[in-house]
């Protein structure tokens, strides 16, 4: 067998002729006809390299390739949405390269909204964009269509698109089943898309393997309660208080905490309540000889913090320092934050103003503040949020809570009322906290104000204003594009300091409008 | 007349991602002003940053670029922008009496690609003393590559002697000695060959045997140089360009070469020891002649882009000599490019294997082998990526993770047309055809650092 000839052969140059007979190997066939032309008298060494020279293209020509018959691989579903066009295409392949990455979100919101999926090729990028990028993940999962679900099924890495959307309209069974057989990327995506319109199903879901999962599993599944959360998963959330992971009882203090009639919250209101009280204004009498008194709140701290405390999410040792202040306004604070300052409006028959008034001027005026915004933000309560922003509009954190017409009112008001330079004024920090697409009245009142500061601060590099150029270009609408060209400041040197960042800011606009365009005319 | 280039052709003539972004954003009529075709031409004038305003012309034919901006990218994101619109509106450019600049630059050309099809002819003088400067530096080269070829057969007899178990002994300086000797000998294909050899006792289970075929590919080397004078002229060129001589491009350019419709199948490119290296992979319609075209760049140089993989050229190829000629030059160009409608290749695994067999049986040192192979599908394996054929015949696949996932995400379980480099051992997958687009499988080339 040639095969033991070469071996054989290995095994004598391995060793070397000096420690090894040499006989010039024999074979049958073509190599061996070749073989025997070896003439040995010409030395040991090279009868060996001549033969391993013969045996060599013998078998580099002579290897045939594997027959084994793979498993028969499976095949794709057809695909149900049309792909984009190519000038789309291009586009995504230019985000997905880096440039212009932060459009990306729109881009494939753009996509999704004229029922297109991406182009098969360029799959691989956008799920490893979706996979380093967990804010994407809904996006993704949205447009990379029947193909992409395929691909995505067959890669651990991907598993957060491999289910489509037909998904969610399965039986109970079958979304059992999936459940059952599922890792956990598999199961996220389940149950984000199942709770938008069927929340409970996904909540039942959870509940049947719940005593068996990992802790880890356990807190990423309860953290999905966080969409479409109401009062019917309150009951649930209030067992996971019990759970023996930290995580998991993390989790479920801060979504009850978003519950107001969530059993939590009346318990931390039945343990406030005697902690803080209302002492009405006092009019003026006699004419003015005897001063009015304003409102006060009358604080007292709580003594200790008891296991039914803890329960309930409070630290008895918080790590988080609010401005240097002693562990029982701690406790007050933890406690205090999970009831709506509606609460005590309505308990004291007071208005918000009177109560902000009266916090103002309370000792203890930082916790009661900052117990508010906390709740605030929970409750998503936008008339106390606006109540608050007006006497201080720095408090950007809950100006996300406003709906956008409210925050547009708001800013448009700021940048009416502008005195100073527009990078001390709150409009700039908070207009960098926007999320949704302006419209054309606040594009126009911004970008007067924008021009407004270039002139009449002109030699100032203001890089807390060119900074924030970067999030302009991103909300103002593309169809704005040829106006926001125009009227800037034309005299020098104003003009060399901005230049660099209006080119920018139009360059993004000029994608974005590319990009909308190219979707939506060829649209199916 | 217009560029039948789509815009990802256009795209993939950049020479990074950042030009073919710029480009992409110069695509726009209010950029430009003066715009004019002729025949073969296309011109405009830009406005870049300041107030200058570039010059900016292509020549359709190749295309080839030429612009007045300061960049040393080739091409710049000018000429990528006008080629970008006159693929999009070609209405935009009025034909006309093209501009003296652009006449002159095209006269250039003309002159310069007649110089270079005629084959060089000067005074006899001249001539003579130049034959004999070339005939004393060959005749001492030979001195050198025959004592040198010597030197390595006495070192190849001495490592078989005490054989190959002492080689993973040997240290590093000391292979590189050998191959530095090589170098001094003239014999820079030789001396890689050693370098490579130099790695093989760490790679792993087998080296043995792999060590012992690399020495036996050499062997044939050396000894075919030995006996010379017997070979017949196509198997002594093969020998002497394997030993490193450098074959005359000019007198290869001036044969007579193939004419026909050449599909560009791929590309791939390759960093070796302060040199990128790129091959260009094409497949003659009706000769059904294979062709590689090499690209050369230095640190800093831009690769040459005028191949665009996915479409067809016609064009005039002259082949480098050998037993089994793949290196060719392009000799000229007869049309613009057009898109690729089909791909060509084996109809199953075995016919490859088989043509893969031919060729090294007239070149036993061809290291890389084109294998463009139609209905196969893609599969993914604990053991990594594979293809399969109808015959049920599979070959295992060599490639970075995401171009694996591309290849099995354009065939969606289907049979696609896929084209690779194969080394005997492993496909490198480069281009793939699939419902109807061709998909670039490679690597694209990274960012150069130019500050632009």
């Amino acid at each position: 067998m040639s095969s033991e000839a070469w071996e054989d052969l290995v095994t004598t140059a391995v060793l070397g002729t000096e420690r090894r007979r040499v006989a010039v190997p024999t074979s049958e066939g073509g190599l061996g006809l070749a073989l025997r032309h070896i003439d040995s008298s010409l030395g040991a060494e090279q009868a060996i390299l001549s033969a391993a020279a013969m045996f060599t293209a013998f078998q580099q020509a002579g290897r045939l390739p594997e027959g084994r018959v793979a498993s028969a691989p499976s095949l794709a579903p057809s695909e149900l949405r049309q792909q984009c066009s190519a000038r789309a295409a291009q586009h995504l392949q230019a985000m997905l390269g880096g440039s212009q990455r932060d459009i990306l979100s729109e881009w494939l919101m753009l996509l999704d909204n004229a029922g297109l999926c991406v182009p098969v090729s360029r799959l691989p990028e956008l799920l490893e964009a979706g996979r380093a990028q967990a804010h994407l993940r809904p996006l993704v999962r949205a447009v990379v269509g029947a193909r992409g679900h395929w691909l995505a099924s067959q890669n651990r890495d991907w598993e957060y698109a491999a289910l489509d959307q037909t998904e969610r309209s399965q039986s109970w069974e079958t979304l059992t089943q999936i459940w059952e057989i599922s890792s956990r990327p598999v199961r996220v995506a389940l149950l984000e898309t199942l709770r938008m319109d069927r929340p409970e199903q996904a909540r039942n879901l959870i509940a049947t393997t719940w005593a068996t999962e990992k802790a880890d599993d356990r807190a990423a599944f309860l953290g999905m309660l966080a969409h479409g959360l109401s009062m019917a998963d309150e009951p649930f959330l209030e067992t996971a208080l019990d759970d023996r992971s930290k995580e998991v009882r993390t989790i479920a203090v801060d979504l009850l905490l978003r519950l107001p009639e969530s059993r939590l919250v009346q318990r931390m209101i039945t343990r406030v309540s005697p902690l803080l009280g209302w002492v009405a204004a006092a009019p003026s009498r006699l004419l003015g000889l005897q001063k009015g008194r304003p409102s006060t709140i009358e604080v007292t701290l709580p003594e200790q913090c008891d296991k039914t405390m803890v329960r309930d999410g409070v630290d008895a040792k918080p790590v988080m320092q609010h401005q240097k202040l002693g562990e029982r306004a701690q406790w007050l604070l933890q406690m205090l934050r999970t009831i709506p300052p509606q609460h005590w409006c309505t308990e004291w028959h007071t208005t918000p103003t009177e109560l902000l008034d009266a916090a103002n001027r309370n000792e203890w005026k930082s916790v009661l503040e900052a117990a508010w915004i906390s709740a605030i933000q929970n409750n998503s309560d936008s008339a106390w949020a606006e109540a608050l922003l007006q006497s201080d509009p720095t408090i950007t954190s809950l100006f996300p809570v406003l709906p956008t017409e409210r925050q547009e009112a708001f800013l448009l008001g700021l940048l009416h009322d502008l005195h100073g330079p527009l990078t001390q004024s709150a409009a700039l920090a908070l207009l960098q906290q926007t999320t949704h697409l302006w419209s054309a009245e606040l594009t126009r009142a911004v970008l007067r104000a924008v021009h407004k500061h270039m002139i009449s601060h002109q030699n100032q590099r203001d890089y807390q204003l060119l900074n924030a150029f970067d999030t302009f270009a991103r909300r103002i609408p593309p169809v704005l594009v040829h106006e926001v060209a125009s009227g800037w400041p034309a005299e020098q040197p104003t003009r060399e300091h901005w230049q660099g960042a209006i080119d920018r800011l139009l360059i993004t606009l000029h994608f974005r409008h590319d990009m909308a365009e190219a979707i939506i005319k060829e649209q199916p | 007349m217009s560029t039948t280039l789509t815009a990802e052709h256009i795209l993939a003539l950049a020479p990074d991602s950042g030009s073919a972004q710029a480009g992409h954003g110069l695509a726009q009529l209010r950029k430009w002003e003066r715009l004019g075709q002729s025949e073969y031409a296309v011109w405009g004038e830009c406005q870049g940053s300041g107030k200058d305003l570039y010059r900016v012309q292509i020549d359709l034919r190749e295309p080839a670029f030429r612009c007045s901006c300061p960049s040393r990218k080739f091409p710049c994101k000018h000429g990528i922008g006008l080629l970008l619109l006159l693929a999009a509106q070609p209405a935009s450019f009025a034909t006309n009496e093209p501009p003296p600049w652009v006449t002159e630059w095209l006269n250039k050309r003309e002159q310069a690609s007649t110089k270079r099809a005629e084959p060089p002819s000067d005074s006899t003088a001249a001539t003579s003393k130049r034959t004999t400067t070339r005939a004393k530096s060959s005749a001492s080269r030979e001195a050198n590559v025959s004592a040198g070829i010597a030197e390595l057969e006495r070192w190849m007899n001495d490592l078989i002697r005490q054989g190959l178990a002492t080689a993973q002994s040997r240290t590093a300086s000391n292979w590189e000695s050998v191959a530095a000797r090589l170098i001094d000998a003239q014999t820079p294909g030789l001396a890689r060959m050693i370098r490579q050899l130099a790695g093989i006792p760490a790679s792993g289970a087998g080296w043995q045997a792999r060590l012992l075929r690399n020495m036996a590919l050499i062997h044939l080397l050396v000894e075919g140089y030995k006996h010379r004078d017997r070979l017949a002229p196509d198997l002594l060129a093969e020998l002497r360009t394997q030993i490193g001589w450098a074959q005359d491009q000019e007198q290869i350019r001036s044969n007579p070469g193939i004419h026909d419709t050449w599909v560009v199948l791929g590309q791939r490119m390759l960093e070796e020891e302060q040199l990128r290296v790129q091959r260009t992979w094409l497949w003659g319609i009706e000769t059904e002649r294979q062709a590689v075209i090499l690209a050369f760049a230095a640190p800093g140089q831009s690769l040459d882009r005028s191949l665009v993989p996915g479409t067809l050229i016609d064009a005039e190829l002259t082949f480098f000599r050998g037993t089994f000629p793949l290196r060719a030059l392009v000799k000229e160009r007869e049309t613009p490019p057009q898109t690729m409608e089909a791909m060509p290749g084996y109809g199953s695994i075995r016919a490859a294997i088989a043509h893969y067999a031919a060729g090294l049986a007239l070149n036993p040192w061809l290291e890389t082998f084109p294998c463009p192979l139609q209905q196969v599908i893609p599969q993914h394996t604990p053991h990594g990526w594979s293809i399969t054929d109808q015959e049920g015949v599979s070959l295992p696949i060599a490639t970075a993770d995401i171009q694996g996932w591309r290849m099995l995400g354009v065939s969606g379980g289907h049979p696609i047309s896929l084209f690779g480099e194969w080394d005997g051992e492993q496909l490198h997958p480069l281009s793939a055809w699939a419902e109807g687009q061709f998909v670039r499988l490679g690597e694209r080339q990274k960012r150069i650092a130019h500050s632009a």
